[in-house]
């Protein structure tokens, strides 16, 4: 790459700055939101990709994955629990920004020409709601079953006939306003209830 | 605040009780006028910590009450980044 065509990329670079931060805003806002009608106000994050972005005066942060500061890549807003009808529920959202390298299984995490193209991935917002606390962290080392979560409608685990943890996995674009949020909770909602959990 | 909430629904055909014309709203609506709001102090250089403090404590206070405000992925400004080729880095790595 020559000067002049790094400048010109440079362009595109503080383009994407600027969209990632407008995405972000609306991301977390949505999140808010799902969760306040579910009844859930306490919110807890977490990067499910990448780790935390560098706190300020953070040392040796060149040991760090660029990803770190990307962290919105996957993330996890996990929501803690509350009682329904003597139901301990938990409530989990996740946003999974690209789904690009759990698409592919070859894919190496600091290689993104080895992702699926971001034509072919998709962007999909996960919603869980669980019985009992569980080791998500366990179920999430496995990137193969994390990209049939994303394209799969459902998730349930740890059976079908008995399900602890469901999961349903919606495309962003399924929450673009007021009136499709509602509708795309309501889904979750009464999925949820098929499967045994009231949220 | 408030009357900024019932302006955009005020229409001269409202009702009347002994010559005093009563001016409709709803809670959304005054939500709406509190962000407004909010937005415009938390943008303005004198703006007082104290009121921007009472006006969030007024929007958390309705999101008990069921009513919320979004920003909505339908109100976003979409961007285009126009440049198609491989990022400069993939250019890099294939050299390497």
């Amino acid at each position: 790459m020559t000067a002049e065509e790094l400048d010109k990329q440079l362009i595109d670079v503080r383009k994407a700055y600027r969209l990632l931060y407008d995405y972000q805003l609306h991301v977390l806002d949505l999140a808010r939101v799902i969760g306040s009608k579910l009844g859930y106000n306490t919110v807890y994050g977490y990067p499910a990709f990448s780790g935390s972005a560098p706190k300020e005066g953070k040392k040796g942060v060149f040991d760090l994955w660029s990803w770190d500061w990307l962290n919105m890549y996957h993330y996890k807003f996990s929501f803690g629990s509350k009682k329904i009808n003597d139901q301990e529920v938990f409530f989990d959202i996740h946003i999974i920004s690209d789904s690009g390298f759990y698409d592919r299984q070859s894919a190496i995490e600091t290689d993104t020409t080895t992702f699926k193209s971001a034509e072919e991935s998709v962007t999909r917002i996960v919603l869980y709601a669980a019985l009992e606390e569980y080791k998500w962290h366990e179920i999430l080392k496995d990137s193969s079953s994390i990209a049939k979560d994303i394209r799969s409608a459902a998730f349930k685990w740890p059976s079908e006939d008995k399900v602890m943890v469901y999961g349903k996995s919606l495309a962003l674009k399924d929450f673009i306003d007021s009136a499709s949020t509602e509708n795309s909770i309501r889904i979750f909602r009464e999925a949820c209830h098929e499967n045994n959990i009231t949220v | 605040v408030l009357s900024d909430s019932i302006e955009g629904n005020y229409s001269s055909g409202d009702s009347k009780i002994e010559n005093v014309p009563i001016l409709k709203t709803d809670w959304q609506s005054v939500l709406n006028a509190v962000t407004k709001e909010l937005k415009f102090l938390e943008s303005s250089e004198d703006s007082s910590l104290s009121r921007v403090r009472i006006l969030k404590d007024l929007v958390i206070a309705f999101e008990i009450h069921g009513y919320i405000t979004c920003s909505w992925f339908s109100e976003m400004q979409p961007v285009k980044i126009e440049t198609n080729e491989l990022s400069f880095f993939a250019k890099i790595d294939l050299k390497s």
